[in-house]
């Protein structure tokens, strides 16, 4: 004995559209289906079933898409944090009348190279600064790459008018740049900021003397 | 849509001061429409140069990146072989052959298509980044 | 097209250039004729090259600059290029150009002593240049 199933096609349709939508992502449906539950039709569970599994999945995509975002923006946070960290990392310091001292620590890629030439470069040329000395003795690996930047900074600084030297050179950096085949020449390098400075005070003509017999 | 039109050296600065304005008002910082400009002044002389007459066209990206997009157009003879065009230091006249390659590095995208004969075609884009 | 002229005043014993407008290739090629024509008629031996007010150097100018330099330097004369803008000087960095040796400096003053230094370098001239300062750093305490 078959039961009767009312308005077949039009309920039919309509799991089929719920289905399609469910398919491309769109999960807000009408789950009112009949004005009154009728169970003893065959459909009616089908229905429901279908209906509440896909209410069930809008809520789970939605719960999900809620997490991803909040995963992107604690995402979006520690780049910002990490660049607020870089650009307190990489002060530029006036240590005497002329001379400025860029003390670099950590990775030094593209993009940070450029913020850091650019800030350099803004301040030498606010400040009409002679000298400059970038110090390298924080940064882990000196490759070609930062090499090359390096040499790039430089460069720009002399074409403003300006000296730069780089300090900080350890043993194994030392290394590194000749084995890469990193040209450094006609950069002025020497092994500790300390010299660095006696450069930089040698070079504005400045003499410091010890003075001897203090009373 | 701005269109510069290259025939004059004098064109190759009215072109760079459009780029200009453009990028000033996109919120380009100092350095970057320095970058954009310089690009353009290279490749608005090469049409100048090598094709003697083409199209400098302007205009605004926002999808999928927010920026500037510069497309320079000729109808010269066309470079035979790009990847050579782009070496560094690599010249058919007595350039440095530094505009290619140098205005390359100074943007975020750089499209060469050319066919020897018929002309070519150069789009750069310089993205804003936040 | 009218190529409108760049100013080349006497500073002293030296040559001042001070480009004020937006060059384009011709323009720079005529400056460059018009520097070399004046160094050798009045036998200046420094020629500063104010470009504090150019918003670009392509490859173009960079070049023009660089051979002038050359050039001057045959005819005994040292070029200065002054004050360059910090995205200028980022840029030509960038695009790949380099100078060659062609001297640099911040403002005019500094210049200006830079071609006095290099003078009485070259033992063209008694200029006295010598300014050392001494300080003197008390490690006492
Ligand atoms: N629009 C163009 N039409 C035809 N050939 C071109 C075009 N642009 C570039 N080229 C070819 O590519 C070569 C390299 O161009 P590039 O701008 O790098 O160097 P250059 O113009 O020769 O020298 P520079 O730009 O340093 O003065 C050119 O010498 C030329 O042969
Ligand atoms: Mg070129």
């Amino acid at each position: 004995m078959s039961k009767r199933v009312k308005d077949l096609d039009s309920r039919l349709e309509r799991l089929e559209g719920a289905l399609t939508l469910a398919n491309t992502g769109t999960f807000d449906i009408d789950v009112e289906v009949s004005d009154e539950l009728d169970f003893d039709d065959p459909l009616t569970a089908v229905e429901t079933g279908v209906y509440v599994l896909i209410n069930d999945m809008g809520e789970q995509v939605m719960e999900s898409r809620k997490r991803s975002q909040e995963l992107q923006d604690k995402l979006n946070l520690i780049e910002k944090q990490r660049q607020a960290i870089e650009e307190l990392s990489t002060p530029i310091i006036k240590i005497w009348d002329q001379v400025l001292v860029l003390p670099l620590i950590g990775t030094l890629d593209t993009r940070r190279s450029q913020k850091l030439t650019e800030a350099l470069l803004t301040d030498i040329s606010a400040t009409q600064t002679k000298v400059t000395i970038i110090d390298i003795t924080g940064v882990p690996n000196v490759d070609s790459a930062v090499a090359n930047h390096l040499l790039k900074t430089v460069a720009a600084v002399q074409l403003l008018g300006a000296s730069c030297v780089i300090t900080g050179i350890r043993p194994e950096v030392a290394q590194t740049i000749v084995h890469l085949g990193v040209d450094l020449g006609g950069v002025e390098t020497l092994s500790n900021l300390a010299e660095g400075l006696q450069w930089a005070l040698n070079r504005l003509k400045y003499r410091i003397l010890k003075e001897e017999g203090v009373q | 849509m701005i269109v510069v039109r290259i025939k004059d050296v004098g064109d190759i600065i009215k072109a760079r001061s459009a780029v200009k304005d453009v990028a000033e008002k996109l919120g380009f910082g100092i350095v970057d429409r320095t970058r954009i400009s310089t690009a353009v002044s290279e490749l608005a002389r090469n049409i100048y140069l090598f094709a003697k007459e083409g199209d400098v066209q302007i205009e605004e990206l926002s999808n999928p990146h927010k920026g500037i997009r510069i497309t320079f157009i000729d109808h010269g003879p066309g470079i035979e072989d790009i990847d050579l065009a782009l070496k560094d230091g690599w010249s058919s006249s007595n350039g440095m052959g530094k505009g290619l390659p140098g205005a390359r590095r100074l943007v975020d995208l750089m499209e060469i298509e050319s066919q020897p004969g018929k002309g070519t075609t150069v789009i750069i884009e310089k993205w804003l980044k936040g | 097209m009218i190529t409108q002229s760049i100013p080349i005043l006497k500073l002293k014993e030296f040559l001042l250039v001070s480009i004020q407008t937006d060059l384009h290739d011709r323009m720079a090629e005529q400056l460059q004729y018009d520097i070399l024509q004046h160094i050798s008629k009045t036998g200046a031996k420094g020629v500063l090259i104010d470009i504090s007010a150019l918003e670009m150097v392509d490859s173009f100018i960079g070049r023009t600059l660089a051979d002038t330099a050359r050039m001057a330097s045959t005819l005994d004369a040292e070029i200065v290029i002054v004050g360059m803008q910090p995205a200028v000087a980022i840029t030509l960095v960038e695009l790949g150009l380099s100078l060659g040796d062609v001297k640099t400096a911040m403002n005019l003053d500094e210049g200006y002593t830079l071609l006095v230094e290099q003078l009485s370098k070259n033992g063209s001239n008694q200029i006295e240049s010598e300014e050392k300062e001494e300080v003197s750093i008390d490690d006492s305490g």
